[in-house]
């Protein structure tokens, strides 16, 4: 079977470049440059790197004391979203641990006696060491009760039993309410609770 | 697709041409002639052959064709409220007729999947959306909803409806095992259908006009019928729920496993909806010859037997003394316990008649053949009240199994639970015992020296024991009851087995070893093949060659079965 | 079984003008996220504050207390050492030197030689971290100071300790003496060739004649050189080869042909400067290289021999296996002749290094740069200071010179990258030898023609031609072909 075969010629160099002192000096004057900016410009500590002024180059977030801003759409830790009244809007339809891929969400479901909602939740775990951080769970909740939009990542602990997160302390953050939630969470679209 | 008689079968005409028999494409070829009681038809293009007088959802269930429906069930009458089984035929282009209602006749042609029907049942979907509250997220049936997935498959547009939804009443406790939910209900009457024609108990109805209407027990009474949980199953919505199944699990978390009721006599098959080792419902499965599609109360609840108050673990001892022990320690101070009665007279076995077939077997040879006994006493739980359709009143799964055993083994069997007065050893296959249970425990605590019990929940009996071992329920293996009229059930293993638990005959193995014996059993089937070598009725059968369905036994029918019970096809 | 949710309604009973998005949330009723994105600024860089200044001080103040030390033994440890033998009533020739002797011992060992290895291995961190834009470590403190990172030098501590506390894996099926033996062989070397180098001239301080160096006015300084360094490839090819290990006999191989191939130009390229100062003596040299040239330019050899300095240079960064020309080592190939050594074992082999470049870069200065000498004004010092505290200022200056020839060496480290074993072969015995040669040559000529004269001439000449050819101004400019990539201009000659 022919071989192709590609001929590679060694590049006629004459002394100047074989010498190569030209480049030699270049290269270090470069290094050098860098060197002295970084040396003794004043470092622009703006957490936006690429905003950074000034002659210092160094692109480094020194992490625990300068800390960039995440972005809006950042997945944080979850939260389990209280309605106005302050219970969760958690109705323990199962969505989120159905569709959770890594199975870190536990859910034991309960009836409220006198509310307009039978269905809420008497356990909801959140197990972060295995959670992905998917946000498949938020996107699956039909009731908006779970949101990442904390701003936090899980915390580190130092046993694994700390990383699993209850409903007391998942329930947190601002309450939220939507039109639709006359019919969920009780009340009637004319305003009166609903009969029982 | 399985598309049954197509050998015979023409090319299928499309619609448009099929009111013309005589048209190019279906002109090569003629449909033969259907056998007797048999009518041609066409659906959709597919031949089928059907009996005469189904109407248009069987016919077209044959060649695997969905018309949908909500209010049609083959066990009931039909009512014709939900509108969602509208289709076409050649007798009437342009018009729909209900699926449910129309029967059969030779050469009819059947289209459902026209636009005019399409029209329909997405009308018709959007019309039972009109009031419903659409809180999937909350709802038990999701997942096993009929309007949900119709909603996906006929209707799928958003609601253009933008005015109040009617309130109706929810939560509104039925009965016992019911609740119901009026915002739900899309008003198909099954429920008041079934209370009426199946179950003889009319307890509930539809009351109120136009979209107020809603179902109702009658006044002053409740759904307390010991057939109210089929309401639920055979509710198309969530609108009845069952209030045991309520809230503890998402269906679509269930396997659904085959099984054998042993809440009476009656072997009733049912799906046990099962997650990991927990069981968190019964569903009637479908056997014509012993229950229909239906499934009593008692026993759709009875699986909690397997899931409450279990003997967990080995008990040595009663009282003060108990100590819990391993498997292995179990059985050797049992068999310690046991070893210098063998042969005694005042040493009595019972065995319960909740056993499955192999365990009563194994039970009997080790009496027989390690204990040297030549008697066997039969225990159990008490008789209860009973009817003319499914429930018996023999609470026993499997009373006719254990004198089929026996009778092969050549034991004596006394149907008495209680061993004569100077049998001071006492050991028991199952903890079952009829009576004032606490007061016998107190009596056998203190006349018995030895008491073994294989017990599978903690009674007074269990209490009263020397010897504890935990049993394995009929869920936890694999064996075959024997019903009232001798059907022989089979039933795999559902779930694994819970806590330190094991059958019966895995318990005579280990006690069998340790006293010496010469009775090893590996597993089910190979106690089932102990016994049919010996039982003149089994005949050589294996457990594994045994149908889902069962087998009926020779020569143990009752002279008269009770008026309405489903029985062998072919038995007056 | 479908597990699938449909939700018709709940989209019906949004007001009208909300979509389908209000199912979820993400335009109506939504806060803006809160989380701690602004923390609070870090301390981190903050102003110095009391405490840290006093660290400052007190860092300042070992060196300080260091140079006390050094005086103070080399004055009263003169008379400890002479009254200590007068008690014995031993007669001693030169008694008095003995003191100085050991004090500069300890002081050149300890105090430069050491400390600034030392210093050099932060120094590379954090010099090659603002090299390549980073911060470079920081993170180690001062016990008490916190909030100051002291420009990583916390981080020499953490690295001695985590060295001394570390495991010392020794491997079974190798040569065990030879193992031990080789890192102090490696590093003895490295350490007493600075003994040559003198750190000051001859001063005189309260009554006692002094110097700062171990033996700068042996006869045979340059030889002792050319001796002592070439036992330093015994450490490095006895430890890769007393390993066991095939990476490690392979850095040995490696160190062996390249210390010994360069030892040959190293040597070569300073015969030229003993041709112009006709002498061995390192403190001969360092005499000669003052006053000025042309009555301007610093009397260094750096304007006799530019051509050696560039070879000097190479063959230096060669000798001490530094990159580029750190083949023995490749740390990202054969992890090289060490790679069994852990411990102190690989600490000493490590600092040793550093050491390496501390005494080459002050081999420089001596030879090329003036050693101590100020390059201007060192006359009308003399005058106005005195020569006692003109030899302090010189000290200093040495340091200075030392430390800047160190960064350079670090820079062309953290530059070039890493030449291949053909290269490096072709660019010692091809290039560095014969031009070495040819200086001596051409040196010797000139010196017999002009003298000191006609050799500053020539070495002004050459520096400006190789300045000119740095620059570019001189040279053969072939049109476009430098552009091209090997592969390219190949390509384009096969098909053109």
């Amino acid at each position: 079977m022919p071989i192709d075969t590609v001929t590679i010629r060694e590049p006629d160099y004459g002394p100047r470049e074989r010498l190569y002192l030209r480049e030699l000096v270049r290269g270090l004057l470069i290094t050098s440059r860098h060197f002295f900016r970084n040396l003794f410009g004043e470092r622009d500590l703006n957490s936006e790197v690429g905003e950074r002024q000034g002659a210092n180059l160094i692109a480094t977030v020194s992490y625990p004391e300068e800390r960039r801003a995440y972005p809006p759409g950042y997945r944080g830790m979850h939260r389990l979203v209280p309605r106005e009244d302050g219970k969760p809007r958690c109705v323990a339809c199962y969505m989120c641990a159905t569709v959770c891929p890594a199975q870190c969400i536990y859910i034991e479901a309960g009836e409220y006696d006198q509310e307009g909602i039978e269905k809420y939740p008497t356990r909801f775990e959140i197990d972060e060491l295995r959670c992905i951080v998917c946000g498949f769970c938020v996107e699956a909740c039909p009731k908006d009760a779970i949101r990442m939009d904390t701003g936090t990542h899980s915390p580190a602990v130092l046993s694994r039993p700390l990383a699993t997160f209850d409903k007391e302390a998942l329930l947190k953050g601002p309450a939220v309410s939507h039109p639709t939630d006359a019919i969920t969470y009780g009340k009637s679209r004319r305003g009166e609770p609903l009969k029982h | 697709m399985a598309e049954p008689n197509t050998a015979t079968a023409s090319p299928a005409p499309p619609p448009s041409t099929a009111a013309a028999p005589a048209g190019p494409s279906t002109s090569a070829t003629t449909i033969a002639p259907a056998p007797e009681g048999f009518v041609n038809v066409v659906v959709d293009g597919k031949h089928a052959v059907v009996p005469q007088g189904v109407n248009l959802i069987e016919a077209a269930r044959q060649v695997n064709v969905a018309i949908p429906y909500f209010c049609y069930h083959p066990k009931l009458s039909i009512a014709g409220q939900c509108r969602m089984c509208l289709v076409e035929t050649s007798d009437a282009r342009g018009r729909l007729v209900a699926g449910c209602q129309i029967r059969v006749k030779e050469g009819l042609q059947i289209f459902t999947k026209t636009d005019l029907v399409k029209d329909a049942q997405r009308a018709s979907e959007e019309f039972h959306l009109v009031n419903h509250p659409v809180d999937c997220a909350i709802c038990d049936q999701s997942g096993e909803c009929k309007l949900q997935d119709y909603y996906v498959g006929y209707d799928a547009k958003p609601s253009r409806i933008a005015t109040y939804k009617v309130n109706k009443p929810k939560r509104k406790i039925f009965g016992p095992l019911v609740v119901y939910d009026g915002e739900r209900c899309i008003l198909c009457t099954r429920c008041v259908r079934f209370m009426n024609e199946i179950a003889k108990e009319p307890q509930i109805a539809m009351v109120g006009r136009g979209d107020h209407s809603e179902i109702d027990t009658v006044p002053g009474g409740q759904l307390d019928s010991k057939y109210s949980g089929n309401t639920v199953d055979i509710c198309p919505v969530g609108a009845l729920l069952n209030r045991d199944f309520r809230f503890t699990s998402r269906v679509w978390y269930l396997e659904n496993e085959r099984t054998v009721c042993d809440a009476c006599a009656n072997g009733c098959n049912v799906g046990a909806d099962v997650r990991a080792d927990e069981v968190y419902r019964y569903l009637p499965k479908r056997n014509e010859e012993v229950n229909d599609v239906w499934l009593c109360d008692d026993g759709r609840v009875s699986y909690h037997r397997a899931m409450d108050g279990r003997v967990e673990t080995a008990r040595i001892g009663r009282g003060d003394a108990a100590r819990f022990l391993s498997d292995e320690a179990a059985v050797q101070s049992t068999a310690e316990a046991l070893k210098p009665l063998v042969g005694s007279s005042e040493l009595a076995v019972l065995i319960s008649k909740t056993l499955t077939t192999e365990e009563m077997l194994a039970a009997a040879v080790f009496a027989r053949d390690v204990l040297g006994q030549k008697r066997i006493y039969s225990t159990g739980r008490p008789p209860g009240s009973g009817d003319d359709f499914l429930i018996r009143t023999d609470k026993n799964p499997n009373a006719p199994g254990l004198d089929l055993v026996a009778k092969a083994l050549g034991l004596e069997l006394i149907d008495a639970d209680d061993p004569k007065n100077h049998a001071q050893h006492l050991v028991m296959f199952g903890a079952e015992m009829t009576g004032d249970l606490s007061a016998r425990g107190q009596a056998m605590a203190q006349a018995l020296k030895t008491l073994v019990v294989l017990g599978v929940q903690h009674t007074p009996i269990t209490e009263a024991a020397t010897h504890l071992l935990p049993l394995s329920t009929h869920l936890e293996q694999e064996g075959t009851f024997l019903n009232y009229y001798g059907r022989l059930q089979r039933f795999r293993q559902a779930i694994p087995q819970r806590f330190d638990s094991m059958p019966a005959w895995a318990w005579v193995t280990r006690l069998s070893k340790a006293l010496g014996g010469q009775w090893l059993f590996e597993s089910a089937a190979e106690a089932f093949g102990v016994l049919a070598a010996k039982s003149a009725p089994l005949g050589g059968k294996s457990l594994e060659a045994l149908p889902d369905t069962g087998v009926v036994l020779e020569g143990l029918a009752p002279a008269e079965y009770p008026a309405r019970a489903p029985r062998p096809a072919g038995t007056k | 079984m479908s597990s699938t949710m449909s939700h018709p309604q709940n989209q019906a009973m949004e007001p009208v003008g909300i979509g389908a998005g209000a199912l979820t949330g993400h335009d109506v009723h939504r806060e803006a996220p809160k989380g701690p994105q602004g923390l609070p600024p870090s301390n981190f860089y903050a102003p110095f504050r009391p405490k840290e200044i006093a660290g400052a001080v007190a860092l300042i103040g070992y060196l300080v207390v260091l140079c006390a030390v050094w005086a103070a033994m080399m004055i009263f440890g003169d008379w400890a050492i002479v009254g200590l033998f007068r008690v014995l009533g031993a007669s001693l020739p030169a008694a008095e030197l003995w003191g100085n002797a050991i004090a500069n011992i300890l002081f050149v060992v300890l105090a430069f030689v050491m400390l600034l290895a030392t210093l050099l291995t932060m120094g590379e961190r954090k010099w090659s971290a603002f090299i390549q834009d980073r911060i470079g470590p920081n993170r180690a403190r001062l016990p008490g100071l916190k909030n100051h990172a002291f420009w990583g030098i916390p981080h020499i501590l953490a690295d001695v300790g985590k060295m001394m506390t570390k495991e010392e894996v020794v491997p079974a099926m190798g040569n065990q003496t030879l193992f031990h033996l080789a890192p102090a062989i490696a590093f003895a070397p490295a350490v007493i060739l600075f003994a040559v180098i003198p750190l000051s001239p001859d001063f005189t301080l309260w009554g006692e004649h002094l110097h700062i160096g171990v033996a700068p006015h042996l006869n045979q300084g340059l030889l002792y050189i050319f001796a002592i360094a070439s036992i330093g490839v015994l450490g490095t090819s006895l430890g890769g080869w007393a390993s066991n290990n095939k990476y490690g006999l392979l850095g040995a191989m490696r160190a062996s042909a390249q210390m010994i191939s360069y030892e040959v130009t190293l040597g070569l390229t300073l015969v030229g400067l003993m041709l112009i100062f006709g002498t061995l003596r390192l403190d001969s040299m360092m005499s000669q290289q003052t006053g000025h040239l042309f009555g301007f330019l610093p009397n260094w050899g750096v304007f006799y021999q530019p051509l050696a300095i560039v070879a000097y240079f190479a063959a230096a960064s060669a000798e001490i296996k530094r990159a580029p020309f750190d083949l023995p080592e490749g740390d990202s190939e054969i992890v090289g002749y060490f790679i069994e050594y852990s411990g102190l074992k690989f600490g000493i082999y490590m600092i040793g290094e550093f050491v390496e470049v501390v005494v080459f870069a002050g081999l420089f200065t001596t030879l090329f740069f003036g050693g101590y000498h100020l390059p201007w004004g060192e006359g009308w010092l003399a005058g106005h200071l005195g020569p006692t505290w003109l030899a302090g200022l010189q000290v200093l200056t040495f340091l200075a010179k030392t430390v800047f020839f160190c960064w350079l060496s670090l820079a062309v480290r953290w530059t070039y990258p890493r030449f291949r074993y053909d290269q490096v072969m072709n660019l010692g015995w091809k290039l560095l030898l014969p031009a070495s040669i040819a200086n001596v040559a051409l040196t010797g000529v000139v010196i017999l023609a002009g003298g000191m004269h006609g050799a500053a001439i020539m070495g002004i000449v050459e520096l400006v031609i190789l300045l000119a050819w740095v620059v570019g101004a001189v040279g053969v400019r072939r049109s476009g072909k430098e552009t091209l990539l090997p592969t390219e201009s190949a390509a384009a000659s096969e098909h053109g």
